[in-house]
């Protein structure tokens, strides 16, 4: 049996992050929802739905999921298939869990850096909410924030993964050869 | 072959190695999408495509709905809706012979209708009416096969997450989807009460009689079963009514499962943080899946190799019904390799385009596709539901649980032979309503 090492300060502090953010996502999720259904008591009570809620529903929703993604991270809820790993044994399902998770954070990396263009042109090129006229790049700034930290995370992640998988392999055991079936 | 096929081909390829690597699969197809666009038209808009298609995923409101349904589903497990609703076909129709197993049945249909998820309605009823069953005397293989049997049912009736997955990616409106699930869903529970009606006549000893309640009882299941027949009606009447979007029911079903679990005195902190965070995992992890395939399919898209294989099967000159036996069998050996889900949003770009080059409708196909999935949750050696089960009892062997299961897989093999054979039965009430 593989022992799990004691997660260093930085790996625990990373996963609190993740938390936080993960609850206060679905919390904003949940205010959203008490929301809509305020918009919709407002248009079939008043005939006078929230101006420009739908524009901002949208823009609202993008930052709260993208809050939840450090916590997928943290969580391993991927769909992965680990297969391979099992099949070969020893330390390879650790070495291909920690693989996997590197590329992960590459990934988020990626998006983030893309993502903080993306923003810097709606900036430049003024883009306002259509109804509201308020500005959208500060609701993708968020964004990319967000998915940086989501490749932060990832990334001091990764070298807890590795020993995780090979305890699992070792015994812990998993339901299948893969993990995170969204059904 | 040309060099645009070459490279899709390469495409394809590669999430399937970076899957083996244990890269998760929306990354992997992400990768492969953004490295293949790359060589195909330039790495500068490839970049430019990740934020630019992935931030139309991140704001979409039909999206929006998954995280919302989830939140829901769980709330409405967290103020003990399923506990009601089998309690309710439990004072009906416990006391005849598989009545239990039919009033799991009907509770998990009940439950599905305000959870999309599969693996949650099992997770659920294995807590509520697995030891109910278990404790009357039922064969553990066929209580069991039972709970993760009627689990599948928590994806086909609306409202379910796979079926938003579907309709985003195939640019269908998931109303129509979810009201064509609605004929199917019927025949689904009518079916599996066929099942068990067979079985326990074949093995009486398995499904034993049970008492027959009292009609103080009955009533007192009544009364506490308003809840959810609120909730289900507002959420599904609400949005095939046309009085919601899809979105707006789920924010309304999430706020009202919510305001039940406060009125029942239910929400805890823990539990209310639990289900949280696991709305949150399957909430990002469907995103990540989502933002992998559109990054993918555009590539796809760019390579024009779903054309390239369209016109090189109608070429080949097979008849459809083989075509189509060749797409389920693909199905299920890509299931019992990796996902069904990933497996249906992996082939979507080229799956899609072939069905609908036969002529058929893309709504039937996405219902046929979410009746596969509801198969390869049941099947060896991945099947989903049979391990949510075992997870919730784990005295009984894997092996009880599979065979326990199949009186319920043949059920569901008979179904989809039958609304392959009558597409009419999908598609004539969206028509039906559309006017």
């Amino acid at each position: 049996m593989v022992a799990l090492r004691e997660p260093s300060a930085i790996v625990r502090h990373a996963r609190t992050v993740a938390r936080r953010l993960a609850i206060a996502g679905v919390g904003g999720l949940l205010l959203l929802a008490i929301a809509t259904a305020g918009d919709i008591a407002m248009r079939y009570l008043f005939a006078s739905p929230i101006r420009g809620f739908v524009d901002l529903a949208a823009l609202a929703g993008a930052v709260l999921l993208a809050a939840c993604m450090p916590w997928l991270l943290v969580s391993r809820g991927n769909i992965a298939v680990d297969a391979l790993g099992r099949r070969l044994g020893g330390r390879w399902p650790g070495r291909l869990d920690t693989f996997a998770a590197l590329i992960t954070a590459g990934f988020f990396g990626l998006m983030g850096w893309q993502y903080w263009r993306f923003s810097a042109e709606l900036a430049e090129t003024a883009q306002s909410i259509p109804v509201l006229r308020w500005p959208v790049w500060p609701w993708w700034a968020a964004v990319t924030a967000l998915i940086i930290v989501t490749a932060i995370v990832g990334l001091v992640t990764a070298s807890g993964t590795g020993s995780l998988a090979a305890a699992e392999a070792d015994g812990a055991g998993s339901a299948g050869d893969q993990t995170g079936a969204p059904t | 072959m040309t060099d645009a096929l070459m490279l899709a081909g390469l495409g394809l390829a590669g999430i399937f190695v970076l899957i083996a690597l244990h890269v998760p699969v929306g990354v992997a197809m992400g990768i492969a999408g953004v490295v293949g666009f790359g060589f195909a038209v330039g790495f500068d808009p490839a970049f430019a495509m990740i934020a630019s298609e992935t931030s139309n995923a991140l704001a979409s409101l039909d999206l929006a709905t998954i995280p919302l349904f989830v939140l829901m589903g769980s709330f409405a497990s967290m103020a003990g809706l399923s506990e009601d609703l089998y309690r309710l076909a439990y004072a009906f129709i416990g006391h005849r012979r598989g009545g239990l197993a039919l009033a799991t049945i009907g509770g998990c249909a009940g439950f599905g209708a305000v959870c999309g998820s599969s693996v949650a309605t099992a997770a659920t009823f294995g807590k509520a009416s697995l030891p109910s069953m278990l404790s009357r005397g039922y064969a553990p293989g066929f209580a069991a096969g039972t709970v993760a049997s009627g689990g599948t049912l928590g994806i086909l009736i609306p409202p379910s997450s796979i079926m938003v997955i579907y309709a985003v990616l195939a640019q269908e409106l998931i109303i129509t989807l979810y009201v064509a699930a609605l004929v199917p869903a019927v025949i689904a529970v009518l079916f599996y009460a066929v099942a068990i009606a067979l079985y326990s006549r074949w093995r009486p000893a398995d499904a034993p009689i049970g008492p027959r309640a009292t009609p103080a009882e009955r009533r007192a299941a009544l009364r506490a079963s308003w809840p959810v027949v609120v909730l289900a009606c507002t959420v599904v009447g609400g949005m095939a009514g046309g009085i919601f979007t899809a979105t707006e029911s789920a924010a309304v079903g999430a706020v009202m499962a919510f305001g039940f679990a406060i009125g029942r005195g239910s929400l805890r902190r823990r539990a209310l943080i639990d289900a949280m965070l696991a709305t949150a995992t399957t909430s990002a992890m469907i995103y990540v899946l989502i933002i992998g395939a559109s990054l993918f399919g555009y590539f796809a898209a760019v390579t024009q190799a779903p054309q390239a294989l369209v016109e090189a099967v109608q070429a080949s000159g097979l008849p459809v019904w083989v075509c189509v036996i060749a797409l389920m069998l693909l199905f299920i050996v890509a299931g019992a390799i990796f996902d069904e889900v990933a497996a249906m949003v992996v082939t979507m770009p080229f799956v899609l385009p072939l069905v609908k080059s036969w002529g058929f409708d893309p709504i039937w196909w996405g219902v046929i596709n979410v009746v596969i999935i509801e198969i390869g949750m049941l099947m060896p050696p991945l099947g989903m539901n049979v391990f949510v089960v075992k997870g919730v009892a784990p005295a009984i062997p894997l092996g009880t649980i599979y065979r326990g299961v199949m009186p319920y897989v043949t059920a569901n093999l008979v179904r989809l032979g039958v609304l392959l054979a009558f597409p009419a039965l999908v598609l004539w009430l969206p028509q039906w309503l559309k006017g």
